[in-house]
C-alpha cells in the first residue's frame, strides 16, 4: 500500500501520543473528550482539516492521534482490534499518565502500585485473582518463616526426640541409644546452648511443679476422721 | 477518577496488610499452641486447688457437727452429721480426682526421652481417676447406712491414692530430667566430634580434652542418679513406705539436677575454649 505508515511507525505513534503530553489531569480530561468529539466526527464522515480547525487548541495532538488510527486501520486485518478498544485505550488517562510519567523515569512504589490496581480495575475477576494470590503469597512467605524457625531448631529436636523415643525403650537405655538426637547436623553449639540452657530452666520449672504433687498434704489424716 | 484510584490503591494496601496480619495472627496461633498444654496445666491446677478448699472446708463442717451431734444427740444433729459425712466423701473424691489430673496433665505436658515411660504414668494416673469417679454416684446416692460403707472403701484407697501420686510424680521427674541429660550427652558427643576434628587439624587440644572428660564423667554420675531415682519410684506401692521411698528417689533427681548443671556450664566453657583455637 503506497504511503501507508509502517506498523511500528504507528505503534511508535500512539506512544509519542501519550508521552509529549505534559498536562495536569484536568487538561487530560479535555484533551480526551476532544479526542471523543474528534473521533466521532471523523466516524460521522468530516474532514479531518475541519475537525482540526475546530479543536485547534489540541491540533498537534488531534494529528498525532489521527495518524495512530491510521496505522491501526493499517493493523486492523492481522490485530482485529474490537470495537471501540482504541477509545479504551486513549480515554484511559491514568495509564496514559502513568506511562508518562515511567517515560520520564519517575516511577515510584507507590505508582507502580497505583499501575497495579488500575490495570486491575479493568476486569474485576483479575482483582480477586490478584488478592487471593497475594494472600497466599503473603500467608506463605510468613508460614516458610514461621516453620523454619519452628524447625530450627526446634522441629528438628522434636524430630530427634520422636526419633528418640522409637527408638528406645525400657531396657535399653544405653548412652549410644539416648543420644538419638544425632539428626541435628545442622544445628549449631549455638543452638544446642541456648537449646540446653532453655531445657534446664524449664527442667527447674517442671521439677518444682512435680515437687509440689510429690509433697502434698492435702489429704493427710483424712482416713481418721471417716 | 483520582479519588476512586487512591481508594482502590488503599484497599490493595489494606490487602496486603490484612495478608501480612492474617499470616501473624496464624503464627501467633501455632506458637500459642506449643504453650496450650501449660496454659491447660495451670488451669487444671487452679481447679484442683479449689476443690481442696472445698474438700477442707467441708472436713471442718463434718467436725463440727460430729462434735454437736455428741453433744445433742437429737435427730437434727444425726442427720446433719450424715449430710455431712456423704459430703466430706464426695467433695474429697472430687478433689483426689483434680489433684490425679492435674499430675496427669503435668505429666503429660511434660518432655521426656521415652514414649513409653510417659504412657505407663498416665495410665496409671487414668484408673485411678476412673476409680474414683465411678464411685462418685455411688456415694451420692447412698443411704446412711451405705455411707458408713463407703467411707471403708475410701479410706482403703487413700493409700493406695497417695501410692500412685508419688510413683507417677517421682517417674514424671525421672523422665523428665533423662531428656535433658541426653542433650547433653548429644550436646557433649558432638563437642567432642569437633575436638578430633581440631586434633586433626593440628591443634592443641589437651585441655579441651580434660574439661571434656570432666563433663563426661559428670553425665554419666547424672545417668546413675537418674537410674536410682527411677528404681526407686518405680518400687512406690501402697504397700511399701512410700513416703520415704519417694524422698529418697527425689534426692536422686536433685543429685542429677546438680551435675547437669554443672555440665551444662561446662559445656558452654567448652564451646567458648574450642572457638578460641579454631
Amino acid at each position: 500500500m503506497p504511503g501507508a505508515k509502517s506498523p511500528a511507525s504507528g505503534i511508535k505513534g500512539i506512544k509519542r501520543l501519550f508521552i509529549n503530553i505534559n498536562m495536569n489531569a484536568d487538561e487530560i480530561k479535555k484533551l480526551y473528550k476532544a479526542m471523543s468529539e474528534a473521533l466521532e466526527l471523523k466516524e460521522k464522515g468530516e474532514q479531518l482539516s475541519e475537525i482540526l480547525n475546530l479543536f485547534s487548541e489540541y491540533r498537534e495532538e488531534l494529528e498525532a492521534m489521527f495518524k495512530d488510527v491510521e496505522a491501526l486501520a493499517f493493523l486492523k486485518e492481522s490485530i482485529k482490534p474490537t470495537e471501540g478498544i482504541f477509545e479504551k485505550i486513549v480515554a484511559n488517562e491514568e495509564i496514559s499518565r502513568l506511562l508518562r510519567e515511567d517515560e520520564a523515569k519517575h516511577f515510584s512504589l507507590f505508582q507502580s502500585i497505583e499501575l497495579f490496581s488500575q490495570l486491575l480495575t479493568a476486569k474485576k475477576v483479575y482483582v480477586g485473582i490478584a488478592v487471593i494470590v497475594l494472600i497466599f503469597g503473603i500467608s506463605g512467605f510468613y508460614y516458610r518463616q514461621l516453620q523454619e524457625e519452628i524447625i530450627s531448631p526446634v522441629a528438628e529436636k522434636k524430630e530427634s526426640e520422636k526419633l528418640a523415643i522409637n527408638n528406645l525403650t525400657d531396657n535399653n537405655l544405653t548412652p549410644k541409644n539416648s543420644v538419638v538426637l544425632k539428626t541435628e547436623e545442622t544445628v549449631s553449639f549455638k543452638e544446642m546452648e541456648s537449646d540446653l540452657t532453655d531445657e534446664i530452666n524449664s527442667l527447674s520449672v517442671d521439677l518444682d511443679d512435680l515437687e509440689e504433687f510429690g509433697n502434698d498434704d492435702s489429704f493427710e489424716n483424712l482416713e481418721t476422721i471417716l | 477518577m483520582k479519588k476512586n484510584k487512591n481508594i482502590i490503591s488503599g484497599l490493595m494496601i489494606a490487602v496486603v496488610f490484612i495478608g501480612i496480619a492474617g499470616a501473624s495472627a496464624s503464627a501467633q496461633v501455632l506458637r500459642t499452641g506449643a504453650i496450650n498444654g501449660g496454659i491447660r496445666y495451670r488451669q487444671v491446677r487452679e481447679e484442683y486447688l479449689k476443690s481442696v478448699d472445698i474438700y477442707k472446708n467441708a472436713r471442718r463442717e463434718l467436725l463440727e457437727a460430729r462434735e454437736n451431734y455428741q453433744n445433742l444427740k437429737t435427730p437434727e444433729t444425726k442427720s446433719l452429721l450424715e449430710k455431712k459425712n456423704k459430703a466430706i466423701l464426695n467433695n474429697a473424691a472430687s478433689a483426689m480426682i483434680k489433684q490425679l489430673e492435674a499430675l496427669r496433665s503435668k505429666a503429660e505436658n511434660i518432655q521426656t526421652v521415652s514414649e513409653n515411660e510417659k504412657t505407663a504414668v498416665l495410665t496409671e494416673l487414668d484408673k485411678g481417676i476412673d476409680w474414683l469417679k465411678q464411685k462418685q454416684p455411688q456415694i451420692e446416692n447412698a443411704t446412711p447406712e451405705q455411707i458408713k460403707e463407703q467411707s471403708k472403701v475410701i479410706r482403703n484407697y487413700l493409700i493406695n491414692n497417695r501410692a500412685i501420686v508419688k510413683r507417677a510424680t517421682g517417674l514424671a521427674m525421672a523422665g523428665r530430667i533423662n531428656l535433658v541429660i541426653a542433650k547433653a550427652e548429644n550436646f557433649s558427643e558432638k563437642a567432642s566430634d569437633k575436638i578430633n576434628e581440631l586434633k586433626s587439624a593440628g591443634k592443641d587440644v589437651s585441655q579441651l580434652e580434660i574439661l571434656l572428660n570432666d563433663i563426661n564423667q559428670k553425665i554419666i554420675l547424672a545417668k546413675e542418679k537418674h537410674e536410682s531415682a527411677k528404681e526407686k519410684f518405680e518400687s512406690i506401692s501402697s504397700e511399701s513406705d512410700f513416703n520415704k521411698t519417694f524422698n529418697e528417689g527425689h534426692q536422686f533427681i536433685k543429685d542429677a539436677n546438680q551435675y547437669i548443671r554443672q555440665v551444662h556450664g561446662q559445656l558452654i566453657q567448652l564451646v567458648k575454649e574450642m572457638k578460641k583455637i579454631e
